[in-house]
Order: structure tokens, then sequence, then C-alpha cells
């Protein structure tokens, strides 16, 4: 046991104002250059005299105000409510206490100037947001130390103790029904993927990177341009015109096929699949190779996603998404085409210990769900129709008519029929969202695993008895919209299992 | 086998309803520093406009559509500081915290303590000087999850800081 050091309330090193100004000038710096710039290259001699003579008060307040803040920066350790406690502010006052479980990372950090102030800067880093984490600027080599090693210890300490309650339960299941198994993704069916996935991406890739260079090139051989006649000439040929455009239509189609397929193979190489006693491990990539092994309680969202074709040739493709400090699903993601459904189901087995196979209520949103994507659509042509009104005086009324038609023909069905797909289903112990009419998403949340729910009714929806929930994990948020009152139950059902909860979720 | 060890079959009807929670309300003190906060913004405005008109003395169309717009802006900013001060509730059951705002969209959420990876108390100068402070509440689900709740007097502010940590402790 490491003595109780660090309990009276401590300030920085003294040199440490000399770090707080100059982070605080460069901050300043940053932030107004472009008035500083203008000032100092001011034609008028009198701003540029008033900016000389600002400088040395900016400067001074600076030193005041550094002066404070370290005045006022002050931590310590509480022993007794297990925490590390940071105050801080000068004008505003700030105090953050996170508890030693909560403690990620702790790090010494020494850029040039606190090696040069021979001092060393502490991080401190938790789970969440970023502006959360503690960052200490100047500590003496041997405090530095001493703190980060205390902070690991205490760290470590009310770990262990969450790690040893479950150990217990892991053993037993391991030994029951746990096997051990591999599993590869072959090239072939990395190019069966490529060519099956929606070929939208690589053709928009295809489109922009064409048209940069059409403009480009254009741009260049303007001078060069064929005289009007020739023109002329050329567009008689009317005929040979549209076969051009068939043809480079068709060229760019082939072109993204291969885009695609190119993508998914770089990406995914070699797709690796891995189980081990405790950990899953990934491992996939020609240009980059990644790496990734976690254990099933640090998955908080498993997707699930395919199509019609892939379907039929067993192809599913697997999206992990891991407990980050990111907000939006997607930032810390592995994702695993190519798998068929046997290995799906080994993949479930590890990552649940309960069943997710049970009996399920399923719930849909209500239909006016479906009023926000047709009042988007609404917006979108309408915009069209400014723009166009403002641009060309709607000369080509016709044309646009047309192209109007047909988006609404093909929107308005699929965006009701997209609403059809979306089914949640609510066992005992997860939560599984379906929906997509092409690229169809399973999402699967373990009700434990939440951080928190949102319940959002904005005023149009008070009559109908209408909500849209998120729900909150350390994976991201999911938002489901139109929700009925009856769902509420069904909310107060998963907070009851997250709150009844002792398991580890990240 | 455990001797306190039950598993009764659950009824929803008997689940603990978060819909049926009665709020309490932040202080108002807190529209008070927004009103003030709204009028440092339109004098510093106005103060921008008056130097504007002083320099120039030719004025376009655009010129009284951007004035417009501001006015607008204010006009807006000062009647949602108004209404948004009542939706403002906070609390506190034996396992979770809630909170609510919005009037336009109203908005609950909800935070387990067992999901709380700590809390902080915030006071801006302003704070001080009207004698309130806010709390936030940091889950590991980022911001989205993440609770401000504003116009607490301190000593409540302090308590309920206190609770919280008691409660995440409890749990972990």
């Amino acid at each position: 046991m490491l003595e109780q050091e660090f309990q009276q309330p401590k300030k920085q090193e003294v040199s440490g104002v000399l770090l707080i100004f100059f982070k605080s000038s460069y901050r300043f710096i940053r932030a107004f250059w472009p008035f500083l710039v203008l000032a100092f290259v001011s034609s008028s001699e009198e701003v540029r005299f008033y900016s000389f003579l600002a400088l040395p008060v900016l400067g001074v307040l600076g030193v005041i105000y550094s002066f404070f803040y370290y005045r006022n920066f002050t931590f310590y350790i509480d022993y007794k409510d297990q925490k590390f406690v940071l105050e801080k502010g000068v004008f505003s006052s700030e105090s953050i206490r996170i508890p030693f479980d909560k403690i990620q990372q702790v790090d010494l950090k020494r850029s040039i100037l606190q090696r040069l102030i021979k001092v060393y800067g502490l991080n401190i880093d938790t789970a969440g947001s970023k502006k959360d984490e503690i960052h200490i600027h100047a500590l003496q080599e041997k405090e530095a130390k001493k703190i980060a090693e205390i902070l690991t210890h205490l760290k470590n300490e009310s770990f262990e103790e969450e790690e040893s309650s479950t150990e217990n339960t892991a053993e037993k299941t391991s030994s029951t029904s746990k096997e051990f198994w591999k599993y590869q993704v072959s090239l072939f069916t990395l190019i069966k993927i490529g060519l099956t996935r929606s070929y939208l991406r690589g053709f928009l890739l295809i489109f922009v990177f064409a048209s940069s260079i059409y403009n480009q090139v254009e741009s260049y051989f303007s001078s060069y341009l064929p005289t009007e006649n020739e023109f002329d000439n050329f567009y008689e040929n009317v005929s040979g015109d549209l076969l051009i455009l068939l043809f480079s239509i068709s060229f760019i189609f082939l072109l993204s096929i291969l885009v695609t397929i190119g993508e998914v193979v770089i990406r995914h190489f070699n797709l690796n699949l891995k189980q081990n006693p405790k950990n899953l491990e990934i491992e996939m990539g020609l240009k980059t190779n990644t790496k990734v092994s976690f254990q099933a309680k640090r998955l908080q969202v498993l997707k699930i996603i395919t199509n019609p074709i892939q379907k039929k040739l067993n192809l599913f493709e697997a999206q992990f998404f891991l407990a980050s400090s990111q907000n939006d699903l997607g930032k810390s993601k592995i994702i695993t085409p190519g798998l068929g459904i046997e290995i799906l189901e080994k993949v479930k087995s590890f990552l649940y210990t309960k069943n997710l196979s049970v009996q399920s209520k399923h719930i849909t949103p209500h239909l006016v769900w479906i009023n926000r994507r047709y009042i988007l659509i609404g917006l979108g042509i309408l915009a069209v129709w400014i723009l166009n009104y403002l641009m060309y005086d709607l000369k080509n009324i016709i044309g646009l008519s047309i192209i109007t038609a047909i988006i609404l023909l093909v929107l308005l069905p699929y965006q009701y029929f997209l609403y059809k797909t979306i089914k949640l289903s609510i066992s005992e112990d997860f939560l599984v969202i379906n929906q997509g009419l092409w690229t169809q998403k399973t999402e699967i949340i373990e009700l434990f695993k939440m951080e928190g729910i949102s319940v959002q009714q904005p005023f149009w929806y008070k009559r109908r008895g209408l909500y849209n929930i998120t729900f909150h994990t350390a994976g991201g948020g999911l938002k489901m919209r139109a929700m009925s009152t009856d769902f509420l139950k069904d909310l107060n059902y998963m907070l009851y299992k997250i709150e009844s909860s002792t398991k580890a979720w990240m | 086998m455990r001797e306190d060890f039950s598993n009764q079959q659950l009824k929803f009807s008997d689940l603990p309803q978060f819909e049926k929670v009665d709020f309490q309300k932040v202080s108002l003190k807190l529209r008070t520093k927004s009103i003030l906060q709204w009028i440092i913004l339109t004098v510093l405005f106005s103060a921008g406009i008056g130097a504007f008109f002083f320099v120039k003395e030719e004025f376009s169309a655009f010129t009284f559509i951007g004035i417009g717009v501001i006015a607008l802006f204010l006009l807006i900013r000062l009647i949602d500081i108004i209404l948004k001060q009542q939706f403002y509730g906070f609390a506190i059951r034996e396992k979770d915290i809630l909170f609510r705002s919005g009037y336009i969209s109203s908005k609950i959420t909800i935070i387990p303590f067992n999901r709380i990876q700590h809390s902080a108390i915030n006071r801006s100068f302003l704070d001080k000087i009207f004698g309130i402070s806010s709390l936030k509440i940091y889950t590991a689900g980022g911001t989205g999850s993440d609770m401000h709740i504003p116009g607490l007097f301190p000593d409540l502010a302090v308590q309920l800081n206190q609770t919280l940590s008691q409660k995440v402790s409890e749990n972990a």
C-alpha cells in the first residue's frame, strides 16, 4: 500500500506561470491573428502606433491572468471519496472530480518548453468526452512520477476488484460452450462483396474525379476550342452524340464497379477473425494493416448489414462499435464484411452470454415517421426550383417538371416502403433494430450496456403522443423517431435493466 | 442457494415510470442572468451599428436588411430566454437522474447512476455574481448523453454533486 500522499490541495510549480502565459498567449494569437495582422500592417500610422502601445498592456494583463490561473489551479487526491480532484478557473471556477476507477490512462508528457524549465506535464484520460480530461502543466519530476504511480495503482486496485468478480462467471461459460475458432475471408469472397455492394459510392467517387479532371482539361484547352462552324457540324450528328453519352455512362458504371471492388479488396484484404479465450482478434488491410482485439464487454453495438443478393450468397457484414470518446456511431467501428451466417452465430455466441434469439416483442414507429422525409424531399425540390428560377428564369421548365415527377414517383414510394421495414424488437436482454429496403441493417444493443436514454417530444408530436427516442451507448447514440407512448413502458424496462445490472459494460 | 435471492416475474406496470416524475425547476436567477447577457449583447450590437452609421454616410438597402436581421435575432433570443426558463427541470430518483429542457421540442434525458463517469460543478463569472452554479454530469456516451443542469443554487449544486459522487462510488 502506498502512503496516502497528495491529500492537501497542491499548486503547480511556480515556473508553470510561464507555461500558462505562453499557452494563453498562443491561444490569444491563434484566435485573433487576423486582427493582429491587420493592426500591424495597417496603412494608418496611428493604428500601428496604438497597436504597438497595446502590446505591452496585453502582455501585462496576460501575466496577471496567468498568475491567477496558477493560484487558483489546485489538485489533490481524495482517498476517502476515491477521487482525483482538480479545481481551477480565473473568472469562472470549475471543480472536476474523477473517480479512480474511471481513469483510463495516466501519462507524463514533456514539450520543449517543459524541458527548458525542467518540469513535467501530467495528463489524466477518462472515458467520455474530450473536454473533461485533466492536464497539469508543470510538476517536478519526482512529484509527477509519484502522482502517476499512485493514480495508476489506485486505478488498478479498483479495477482488480471488478475483474475478480466477473472472472468466475467467465470461466464457467468458457468451459461449457465456447470453442475456439478462426475464420479467413478469401480474395474471391472479397470480389463477390465488391460486385454485390451498392456502386453508388464508387460512382460518386468517379463522378467527382471525372468532373474535376474535365474542368481542368477544359480550361486548359479552351484556347484551342474549335471554331463555331466545326461545332455545328459536330452537333448535327445527334445520334453519334447520344452514342457517346451512352458509352461514357456505361464506362463510368463499369469503372465504379472496379473502384468498389478495389476499395473492398484494399481495405479488407486477408480479413481474419480469431477467437481467443477472452477476446476476438480481427486483422485486415492491404495498404494499412489493422489489427484489433477486444473483449466482449467492450462491444457496445453490433450492426449487421446485408442486401438481398448478398443474403443469397450468404454474405453478411458485421460492424463492431466499441467504447470510445467519440459522439457518433462510426468513428471507432471495425468493419468485417463477408461473414457467413454460421460465422455470425459464432461471433454472437462469443459476444453475448444471453440468448439473442429468444422471443421478443415487435414495435414499429408511427406512420408520421414518413412526414419528415417527405418534407425534406419537398424542401429539396423547392430549393432546386427557386435556384433554377433565380439563375435561368425557369427556361427549362419542361425538363425540370419531368425530373421532379420522376423523383417524386421514385422517392415517395421508396420512403414508404422503407418505413415499412423499420422494426424494433425488445427481448429480455436485447434491443434489436431492423431497417432497410435494399441495404438491410440490423443493430443489436444489449440493454444493460446503454449509458442513458433521451426522450424528445416536438410540440407537433404532442397531440399524437409520439416521441423521438435516443439510446446512448459508449459507442455512440441511436435515434428512433415517432415512437408511441406505449413505448415508454419499454424504456422503463430498459432503465430497470441498466440500473439492476452490475456487470462491466465497457 | 442464497437466502436473499429472489426472481419474481416482472410486470411492466410495476416498474417505476420515469414519465410520472415531478421535476424540480431551476432558479429564476438563471433567467435574470441570461437577460443581463442579452442586454450586454444588445448594447454591443447597438454600439456597433451606431459606429457604422457614424463612420459611413451612405446607406444601401442591405444595411437596413442587416440591421433588421440582427434585431430579429435579438428578439428571438430574448423570447427564447424567457420561454425556456420554466421548462428546465431535474429530478433524482433512487437509481438515476433526470433532466428536462426545451419547449419547441421538450427533451428528457435519463442517466442511471451506475453509468455516470463523474460530475463537476461549474460557475462562470456571471454565475458567481448571481449566486448560481451549474452541474455537469459526464457519461461514457459522449456529449449526447452528458448532462448540464444550469441555474442551481450553489449549496444545492454541491449537495447534488456529493450525492452523485456517493451513488457513483456505491455502484462502482
